[in-house]
């Protein structure tokens, strides 16, 4: 069975303009010990995706459908009270975009990660520490930044201290939305060296979500590109990158610049639709030089073009 | 020129959305209503003549303290209402004593023997007799005069007081010229009451003089309040009751001076034919209201004040006998004005008789004045103090914002005290110190809000182009800045009035000008809440209340729409 | 002899020459007692370097690197704390300004204090592009009066239907067309690509020498970039124009630019033709920065990347003596530690500021 499914979500926010469908129909299911990248552009609902498979989703907003099976538990059923004491940290943890800088200022570094420790494990401050230690010499972190506060650290540190606290009850599935955004070049490869390296160490799963289809490309087995609240292509690493079927994917991966080549990169016309007025029929026909009749009435379905690629556009079958 | 009437409709459409906003400016529409309609509702002269004007008041013959008249509406006993009364059945007769008939019938009076035996004579004897019996009289004319007023009583509670305006005299107080007065009060129960001391609660013989109280005993005149003048001439000195004399008669004042006199004999003489069907007595000590002894039910709990009341028509005679010696004008006695006083008007009255109604809508206009000014320029001042400070930068920002520190640190409240001391004669002196030491709370803000705004890079983009700095300041920065501006105008509004009311409550206030807190102050003065004058209290404090309850509403609905951060 | 403002395209419209800008540190009560020297966070400290028109010229670095403060001073919006920034303005320009403003042979010095009207005159020829097209454009104004800024700062357009039609040629030049539809948006209105046109646009009207672009695409998506990019380009392709663009992604630097100089905490290390940068790094920065670049290739996935220098960029305020490299720097030798090194020129028009290619 597969660690985590996710069978037709559907996460909307109730606004004043009207339903965002932010997620909308969403399906894909993650194996341990596999990486799963979603990459979209802003507004796509990759993060309101990740929210969701926490029970997290802002207000106006919640999950108006579907389901979220993590490990045999359907997680759509818990109650608030029972995400917070059984799902989350223990079985998902996130690395929130920007929570280097959330880390609260007055604790040290072992207060923070102590505080997990003893309220989900009922560990003495004593185990705390070991277990603390232990978890920040696997982010590349000397175990002297405990008694440390958060601006004496770097911003790479800081990262890796989120990335251990995320990791510091083994759970079975991380979340990272753009871990690396707001890092430089080099400490970005840094971390993706040590995700990497997690990745190898513990048998678990992980979702990496991205606007950077190179960073998917950095550490993903499996690939999901979302467009306008739904995946218009999911595969494998190799079959996203290597066979781009929907027009968007290989969209996108013409738009950005090679620093190995001088290929000239192309863009794609127009920008992505007010979800709460989608166009009718495929979402990306407005931007889609392939457009047909079908395309503007007609809504595709993921269609399996390959084994294990799937793809949502009339082009195929 | 459209975007302009677009911009008005969505303010509209979202005053619509918030709902206390939409409230305060009904409201505020309200008070400008009031406060222009005042000449409409209300009598500008009452403002006028507001203070130091007592005669206006004293010819206003309003009740002191009165509650509203509106309270009948609430109170299951009802409260007799302030009226004028309208005059009975009156009498004026002239005896000349020249003329033989007018002699004789004075004689028939006099002395009836001696009529009838004058009347028995012949003509040229009985002139003759008549002539010497004249040398004898020292006067020419006999005048009687007689008034009365009708007081129909229906209520629960007496008024406070029965008032009689009248002109009076001339009339010569000289020994040898006996010269009468009565008056009695008839109740409904018939019992009259002869409130004149010496005067016959009978009288059969209106020219008999024998049935008035004396106008020579001392004290009777002072007791009735009836001015009275000395007058000398050769070497005699009499009193004079001199011609259009102005008497005003307080039935409660008399009653009260007689029950303090403490002289059974003058209670008795007064009140007894009450007392004597009631079959009590008033003993030492006891407080009696006089109107409500006067006008209740002639019982035995009538000294309690328990009694219930005597509903009905009730008849005050004024009687007076009045020997004109010749060469002297006849006098005349006029009632010129009769009132009950009870509860009055809308707002009642305050301690020295004055309507409240006239003052209060008055001071909506002075509140509205004092707030709408103080706050938009003091506002005005301090956003642009605290933008040129903020954007400037530099020297000039610590040197302005070190001043308006200085500023903001004094004690406002001592030196406003001070201040308005020395200027506060001039409603407008006092609107300047407000304003002196309003605007110095905005800067401060508003500097934080431009240095936050100067870091846009939109600001530097301008800078970019080389707009100059007074350009980015008005098209860049102050836009920004303006919703705050106007939100925070709106909420310096009750400051304002607060510290005005304030200082006129301290006594401090511009003594000419009718504002709230000058009404307070003088309830303050007046012991009206000890007086249990509630509606001299709440109606100025409930308009304060209001007017900053309004602009509250309005600057909290204007943060609310024009706030950037809530715009989307 | 010409007269002084003929301009000669062989030579740089911009020479900078070891400008510096010194941000000032607050001290504590306790330094200003102790009378402790001034502080100051050295954002740029000694950089010179030559722009043409016609090329794209890119500043590549870290962030805190001091590459925005550079096109900062070059516009203007910050005064140096020491050096040059010789600029050479266009023959209509010159020909306001008075002689006496000229330090040699047509050039302008930027960092020194000019004549008010010059300044204005100035800075119509060298414009910026900010990074973020939500803050730069102001909220409250519609497209047309910020277009119509600059035209009424300078005083260009005698009358508004002149004013309109040049508006108008901007918003078809940014290709944002047909104009009557964009130009009585709001900001809000428009996509974050529109807005960054607007900015261009806005950049464009007073028909500049030199612009700076302050990563202007790494905010936008990615799929609308390269059409910023392109549009740059085109911009370029039309008048005498130097772009310097200034990015933290090498990659897009690789793409769009003619010349690279990278930075590191306020010295420029390396400067060169994009190809030889690129493929034939000579810094160790250079070099490591190159490794660290993504590519969207998964067979990534499977191996380490190497990235050879450690830990991270220190703070501009405590810079290390020396080489300002060298505590990161694999390849640091005793030298490197104490004395700053020289720039060489490694190949024609490759400089390098190392002490690797100092010959014994």
């Amino acid at each position: 069975m597969a660690l985590l499914e996710v069978k037709e979500l559907r996460t909307y926010y109730y606004t004043l303009r009207g339903v965002v469908k932010a997620v909308d129909n969403v399906s894909f299911s993650l194996e341990r010990g596999e990486v799963l990248g979603i990459a979209g552009e802003s507004g796509c609902g990759k993060s309101t995706l990740a929210w969701a498979l926490l029970g997290l989703v802002p207000p106006p907003g919640r999950i108006a459908g579907g389901r979220i099976v993590l490990d045999g538990i359907e997680l759509t059923k818990l109650s608030e009270h029972d995400l917070r004491k059984k799902v989350r940290w223990k079985k998902v943890s996130m690395i929130f975009q920007g929570a280097m800088n959330a880390l609260t200022p007055v604790f040290t570094i072992e207060d923070q990660l102590a505080e997990p420790l003893m309220i989900h494990k009922g560990m003495h401050k004593n185990e705390a520490r070991e277990r603390i230690a232990q978890i920040l010499k696997a982010v590349g972190l000397d175990e002297t930044i405990m008694k440390r506060y958060p601006h004496e650290l770097s911003g790479g540190q800081k990262q890796r201290v989120i990335i251990a606290m995320a990791l510091l009850l083994n759970p079975d599935l991380v979340i990272a939305d753009e871990p690396t955004t707001a890092l430089d070049v080099i400490v970005q490869a840094q971390i993706m060296n040590l995700f990497k390296e997690i990745k190898k160490k513990y048998n678990m799963g992980m979702i990496f979500i991205t606007h950077d289809l190179s960073l998917i490309a950095e550490i993903a087995d499996k690939v999901a590109i979302m467009y306008a609240g739904k995946i218009v292509e999911i595969g494998s690493s190799d079959q996203v990158f290597g066979n781009p079927r929907h027009p968007y994917t290989q969209g996108l991966l013409r738009s950005i610049p090679r620093i190995r080549s001088k290929e000239k990169i192309t863009w794609i016309p127009g920008v992505p639709p007010d979800l709460v007025r989608p166009p009718p029929g495929c979402r990306f026909f407005p931007r889609c030089k392939y457009v047909k009749e079908q395309c503007r009435k007609e809504e595709p379905k993921l269609k399996e073009i390959e084994p294990g690629h799937f793809v949502a556009c009339h082009l195929y079958g | 020129m459209s975007t302009q009437i677009e911009r008005v409709r969505w303010f509209l459409g979202e005053l619509k959305r918030v709902k206390s906003g939409l409230v305060g400016f009904i409201l505020l529409f309200i008070l400008i209503g009031v406060a222009l309609a005042f000449p409409l509702i209300a009598n500008p002269q009452d403002i006028a003549n507001w203070s130091g004007h007592g005669e206006y008041w004293d010819q206003k013959m309003l009740p002191k303290l009165a509650p509203p008249a509106w309270i009948n509406m609430f109170s299951s006993v009802k409260y007799a209402v302030t009226q004028d009364l309208s005059a009975g059945a009156g009498n004026y007769t002239v005896l000349d004593m020249q003329n033989d008939k007018d002699m004789l019938r004075y004689l028939d009076l006099m002395n009836p023997d001696v009529a009838k035996a004058l009347r028995q004579l012949p003509e040229d004897q009985r002139k003759t007799l008549l002539d010497n019996l004249r040398k004898n009289l020292h006067f020419r004319y006999l005048v009687y005069i007689e008034r009365s007023i009708v007081y129909d009583f229906k209520a629960d509670v007496p008024p406070s007081d029965i008032v009689i305006l009248s002109k009076i005299g001339p009339i010569i107080l000289r020994k040898g010229l006996v010269q009468g007065i009565n008056i009695q009060l008839v109740r409904p129960d018939g019992i009259t009451l002869t409130l004149t001391p010496g005067a016959s609660p009978n009288v059969t013989n209106p020219f008999n003089i024998n049935q008035y109280a004396d106008m020579m005993s001392p004290g009777l005149l002072i007791g009735l309040t009836i001015p009275t003048t000395v007058n000398t001439s050769g070497t005699e000195t009499y009193r004079v009751i001199v011609a259009n004399t102005t008497w005003r008669f307080s039935i409660r004042d008399y009653i009260s001076s007689v029950l303090n006199s403490r002289n059974p004999a003058l209670i008795n003489s007064v009140l007894g034919p009450i007392l004597k069907v009631a079959n009590v007595s008033i003993g030492e000590g006891v407080y009696i209201d006089p109107m409500v002894f006067l006008m209740s039910k002639a019982e035995k709990d009538i000294v309690a004040g328990t009694a219930p009341p005597l509903r009905g028509k009730y008849v005050l005679y004024i009687k007076f006998l009045i020997k004109v010696p010749e060469g002297y004008p006849k006098p005349v006695f006029k009632i010129e004005k009769a009132k009950a006083l009870g509860v009055y008007g809308l707002l009642g009255t305050d301690l020295q008789g004055r309507d409240l109604w006239p003052a209060f809508v008055y001071g909506v206009r002075w509140a509205l004045i004092i707030g709408l000014v103080v706050s938009v320029i003091s506002t005005f001042i301090g956003v642009m103090y605290g933008v040129i400070s903020g954007y400037l930068g530099g020297w000039t920002d610590v040197i302005m914002t070190r001043v308006a520190q200085i500023i903001y640190s004094l004690p406002v409240l001592p030196l406003l005290i001070i201040l308005a001391y020395f200027f506060g004669q001039n409603i407008w002196n006092i609107v300047w110190i407000l304003i002196a030491f309003g605007w110095v709370g905005l800067v401060f803000t508003v500097r934080s809000m431009v240095l936050q705004i100067k870091e846009n890079l939109y600001v530097e983009a301008a800078r970019a182009i080389g707009a100059s700095s007074w350009r980015i300041i008005f098209k860049h920065v102050f836009p920004q800045i303006l919703p705050y501006m106007f939100a925070s105008m709106a909420l310096s509004v009750p400051g304002a009035i607060l510290a005005e009311a304030g200082l006129s409550f301290l006594g401090l206030g511009d003594p000419n000008v009718v504002t709230w807190g000058k009404i307070l102050h003088d309830a303050q003065a007046g012991n009206a809440v000890l007086n249990g004058a509630w509606w001299w209290v709440i109606p100025p404090g409930l308009g304060i209340a209001v007017v900053g309850m309004t602009f509250v509403f309005i600057g909290y609905a204007l943060d609310r729409i024009l706030n950037p951060r809530l715009i989307r | 002899m010409p007269p002084i403002w003929v301009r000669r395209m062989a030579e740089p419209v911009v020479k900078v020459r070891d400008l510096m800008k010194y941000f000032p540190l607050r001290r504590g009560l306790k330094e200003i007692i102790t009378m402790k020297p001034k502080r100051f966070v050295r954002a740029v400290d000694g950089i010179s370097f030559d722009m043409h028109i016609g090329e794209v010229f890119c500043l590549v670095g870290e962030s805190g690197c001091g590459k925005t403060t550079t096109g900062r001073l070059i516009t203007r919006l910050l005064e140096p704390t020491g050096g040059h920034i010789y600029y050479k303005p266009s023959r209509e320009v010159a020909s306001q300004i008075s002689e006496k403003c000229f330090v040699e042979d047509g050039y302008v010095d930027l960092a020194q204090k000019l004549p008010k009207h010059v300044d204005k005159l100035l800075r119509r020829e060298i414009q910026i592009v900010f990074q973020d097209p939500f803050g730069s454009l102001d909220p409250r104004m519609k497209v047309y009066d910020i277009l119509k800024e600059p035209l009424i700062v300078h005083r260009i357009g005698s009358s508004e239907e002149e004013r309109r039609e040049i508006i108008y040629r901007a918003l078809s030049e940014v290709k944002l067309v047909p104009p009557e539809q964009f130009m009585n948006r709001y900001p809000h209105m428009l996509s974050g690509g529109q807005r960054q046109r607007v900015a261009f646009a806005r950049a464009m009207i007073l028909k500049p020498t030199v612009v700076v672009a302050d990563e202007p695409v790494s905010m936008l998506d990615v799929s609308i970039r390269a059409e910023i990019l392109q549009l740059m380009l085109d911009l370029q392709a039309n008048r005498d124009l130097a772009y310097l663009f200034i990015t933290h992604d090498l990659a897009v630097a690789n793409y769009l630019c003619t010349r690279i100089a990278v930075m590191y905490l306020g010295k420029i290390v390396e400067m060169g033709p994009t190809d030889e940068v690129i493929n034939n790094p000579q810094h160790p920065y250079t070099k490591a920065l190159i490794a660290a670049v993504p590519e969207p290739d998964p067979r990534n996935r499977f191996k380490i990347r190497e990235v050879p220098i450690k830990g991270e960029v220190p703070s501009a305020a405590a810079i290390p003596p020396g080489c300002r490299f060298h505590p990161r720097c694999p390849y640091a030798m005793d030298r490197c530690s104490k004395e700053e090194p020289p720039t060489l020129e490694v190949k024609p028009g490759h400089y390098v500021s190392c002490w690797l290619h100092v010959r014994k």
